[in-house]
C-alpha cells in the first residue's frame, strides 16, 4: 500500500483502505484510483501485461461511474484471477442527460505467481467525492477490505 | 464524557448512552469501558451509531458492542432491530461480507499430540482449505446444484458428501436460513463465487489450530464438546467470498438507482435501506439469505477439509471423531421475536460484526445445549486467544439477544504497514510458538495483533455486561491465512 504522489495517495481508517486519485483529466483520475486499488493488494508495476479486458459501462452519474467501474475490475479479480496493471485508452465521458460512459481496456495478468495480500472485497460509498482543484481531478474512495 | 460532540452517560462500568436527538428516532447503547471507547476516540463509529438511531422504524436503541469501530453507514459491531412494518432493511448494517462467520470443530486430540507435527498439519491445511486472494476451489458445482446449494445452505454440502447430520444440528439456523431464493441475485453475483466454494479467502480470514488453555465453565464446557484444558481445536473464520460481496454491491447500486428520494434524506449514502414490505426489500433478504447460505455451505465444506487434513496426518480415527461445536454468523439480518415495550414482536435484526447470543431453553439449539445457552464464538486478533461464551437471559433484555464478534480493529491497515514488519511479526509469533503458513507474508502486518483492540478487553466487558458468559479460552498453535 504505497503512495506514488501525483497519482494516488493512501489515508489512514481504522479498518479499510482510504485513498486519493489524482488526474489532470476525469479520464486519468479514474485511471490512476483503478492503480490505487490493486496497489493495496500487490505492486501493480511489476505486473505484467498480458491478459487485456475491454470495460464498457454507462452509470447514472460520476459517482455511480467510478463505484461500478472499480467493482467491475473486482468482479475480474474473483471471476478471472485478473490483476492490474494499467487501464488503457481510459475514457469517462459525461452524456448531455448527466450520465456516463466509462470505456477502457484493463490490461494485466493471472495472479499465480505475484505477491497478493488484503483482499479488497467491494467499493463503497463511504467518504467518496470529487472534486476540482487548479484544473486538476481528485476523487476519494473508501473500499472493504 | 464528550466523544466528538456526542454527550455519553455512563450507565454502569461497562454501558454508556447517548439521548436521542435531532434526527435520531432512539438513543444509543454502548455496551464498552473506558479503555475500549479511547481506542475509538478517533474514529467515525459514535456518530456512525446516531445515524442509524435516525433511521426508520428502528426499536428501542441502536446498540454498539465494545468492539465496535468505523464502518461505512452502519459501524461495525452494531446491532439495531426494525419493525417489520414501518422499519427498514440495509445491505450497509449486514455488510459485504454476508454471513461471515465462524465455526469450532472440537478434535480428540491433545496439545502434546499434535504440536510436534503442527508444521505437517497447517501444510495439509493449506493444500486442502485455499487461501489468499485469488485462489481457487477444488469443487466445481454445475448450475443446478449451484441453485440448490444457495437455497439449502450447509444442508447441501451435506447431500453432496460435505460433513454430516450432526454438523449441522450444531450450526446456527441449523445452516440453512429459509426463504433464499438465487434468482433474487444477480449472475454476476453467482459469477464472482463460483470458484470459491471451499475457500478461505484474505485479510482477517483464517483457519486457526488451537488448544484449550481455560475452562470457566467446566459442566457447559463439557455439554459443549470441550473435554478440558489442552485439548486441541479448529476455529474457521470467513464467509460468502465474491458471492456476498456482489449481492451486497448489487442491492446497494439497485435501492440507489431506485429510491432517490431515499437516498437524497440520508446523511450517508452507505446507509442506504429499503422500507420493509417493498418489493425491494423482499427481493434484497431472499438474495442475502441465498448469500448466507453460500457461506454456511462453505464453511461447512471447510470443516470437511479440516477433517481430511487431520486424516492425513493423524489417520481415520481421529478425523473422523471431529466434531463440529458451533457455527455463528456475525453479518446478517433476521426476521427474530423480541420484546420491545414490554410486547414480543417480530422484528428485522441486523448484526453488523455481532454475534448472536441466545438464552438457556432456546429451542433452535441441540438437546444437549439448550440448557446452557447458544454457544458463542469470538476470534480474537492473529495470536491471540480466542472464546467460547453462552448465551443469557440478559441479552434478550439488553441487546436483542446480541453481543460481540471479535477483538476489533483500532489501527488501519495503513499505520499498521509503517508500524510493524513482516519479519517482526513472524519472530513475535515463533516466541509465542505460534505457526504460520500464509499465501502472502506482506499481507500479515495489517493483521498484526497490535493493529486490534485488546480481545480479553472486549470479552471482559460482554461477561460483566451479562451479555455472554466465558465459558472456555482457546490458544493458537498454528494458523493459515491469506
Amino acid at each position: 500500500m504505497e503512495s506514488r504522489p501525483g497519482r494516488y495517495e493512501f489515508l489512514p481508517h481504522t479498518a479499510d483502505a482510504k485513498f486519493k486519485a489524482f488526474g489532470k483529466s476525469l479520464d486519468d483520475c479514474f485511471r490512476n484510483a483503478a492503480c490505487a486499488m490493486f496497489a493495496i493488494m500487490t505492486d501493480v508495476d511489476a505486473v505484467q501485461a498480458k491478459l487485456k479486458f475491454p470495460i464498457r459501462l454507462k452509470a447514472s452519474n460520476r459517482q455511480a461511474a467510478l463505484f461500478d467501474f472499480l467493482d467491475q475490475l473486482l468482479f475480474l479479480l474473483d471471476t478471472e484471477g485478473f490483476l492490474l496493471h494499467d487501464c488503457e485508452q481510459m475514457r469517462v465521458t459525461r452524456n448531455c442527460d448527466g450520465t456516463y460512459w466509462v470505456t477502457c481496456e484493463a490490461v494485466g495478468d493471472y495472479h499465480k505467481g505475484y505477491d497478493v495480500s488484503g483482499n479488497v472485497k467491494a467499493v463503497t460509498y463511504n467518504d467518496m467525492t470529487f472534486e476540482r482543484k487548479d484544473d486538476q481531478w481528485e476523487c476519494q474512495v473508501v473500499v472493504d477490505l | 464524557m464528550d466523544i466528538q460532540g456526542h454527550a455519553l452517560e455512563k450507565r454502569d462500568d461497562c454501558c454508556y448512552t447517548i439521548k436521542a436527538s435531532g434526527k435520531m428516532n432512539v438513543p444509543v447503547k454502548l455496551f464498552t469501558d473506558e479503555k475500549l471507547l479511547e481506542a475509538i476516540k478517533g474514529d467515525d463509529s459514535i456518530h456512525q451509531a446516531c445515524n442509524v438511531a435516525s433511521l426508520p422504524g428502528i426499536q428501542t436503541a441502536s446498540i454498539v458492542m465494545a468492539d465496535m469501530h468505523q464502518g461505512y453507514g452502519f459501524s461495525i459491531g452494531g446491532v439495531a432491530a426494525f419493525d417489520m412494518k414501518d422499519g427498514c432493511i440495509s445491505p450497509g448494517g449486514i455488510g459485504f461480507d454476508i454471513n461471515c462467520g465462524v465455526r469450532l470443530l472440537a478434535t480428540p486430540l491433545t496439545l502434546d499430540e499434535v504440536r510436534p507435527r503442527i508444521t505437517e498439519l497447517l501444510e495439509r491445511l493449506f493444500e486442502n482449505c485455499p487461501v489468499g486472494v485469488g485462489s481457487e476451489a477444488k469443487i466445481r458445482v454445475t448450475d443446478e446444484e449451484y441453485g440448490a446449494l444457495l437455497r439449502d445452505g450447509a444442508r447441501w454440502a451435506v447431500e453432496h458428501g460435505y460433513g454430516n447430520e450432526d454438523d449441522l444440528a450444531h450450526c446456527e439456523s441449523n445452516g440453512c436460513i429459509p426463504g433464499a431464493d438465487p434468482d433474487k441475485t444477480t449472475k454476476r453475483a453467482q459469477g464472482r463465487g463460483r470458484k470459491q466454494l471451499g475457500t478461505v479467502g484474505a485479510g482477517n480470514h483464517f483457519i486457526e489450530v488451537q488448544y484449550v488453555e481455560q475452562v470457566y465453565e467446566e459442566e457447559i464446557a463439557k455439554a459443549y464438546r470441550l473435554t478440558g484444558t489442552g485439548q486441541v481445536v479448529v476455529m474457521i473464520h470467513c464467509g460468502s467470498r465474491g458471492f456476498g460481496h456482489q449481492v451486497c454491491t448489487d442491492y446497494i447500486r439497485r435501492m440507489e438507482e431506485e429510491q432517490p428520494g431515499i437516498v437524497a434524506a440520508l446523511p450517508d449514502k452507505n446507509l442506504i435501506y429499503a422500507p420493509l414490505g417493498s418489493r425491494l426489500a423482499d427481493e434484497y433478504f431472499a438474495g442475502m439469505n441465498a448469500a448466507a447460505n453460500y457461506a454456511f455451505a462453505n464453511r461447512h465444506i471447510l470443516g470437511h477439509f479440516v477433517r481430511k487434513s487431520f486424516e492425513e496426518v493423524f489417520g481415520k480415527e481421529v478425523s473422523e471423531r471431529i466434531v463440529t461445536v458451533y457455527d455463528i454468523c456475525h453479518n446478517i439480518a433476521k426476521k427474530e421475536t423480541h420484546l420491545v415495550d414490554g410486547k414480543r414482536k417480530e422484528v428485522m435484526l441486523h448484526r453488523k460484526g455481532a454475534t448472536r447470543a441466545f438464552p438457556p431453553g432456546f429451542e433452535e439449539l441441540p438437546k444437549e445445549y439448550r440448557p446452557f445457552g447458544q454457544p458463542v464464538l469470538i476470534p480474537g486478533s492473529m495470536g491471540t486467544s480466542s472464546y467460547v461464551l453462552h448465551g443469557t437471559e440478559t441479552a434478550m433484555k439488553e441487546s436483542f439477544g446480541s453481543t460481540a464478534h471479535g477483538a476489533g480493529r483500532m489501527m488501519s491497515r495503513f499505520q499498521a504497514n509503517k508500524e510493524f514488519t513482516s519479519d517482526g511479526i513472524r519472530s513475535d509469533l515463533d516466541k509465542k510458538r505460534i505457526s504460520i503458513k500464509a499465501a502472502s507474508y506482506k499481507g500479515i502486518t495489517e493483521e498484526a495483533p497490535g493493529a486490534y483492540k485488546d480481545v480479553d478487553e472486549v470479552i471482559k466487558v460482554c461477561h460483566d455486561a451479562g451479555l455472554a458468559k466465558r465459558v472456555a479460552r482457546m490458544v493458537p498453535i498454528g494458523v493459515i491465512k491469506g
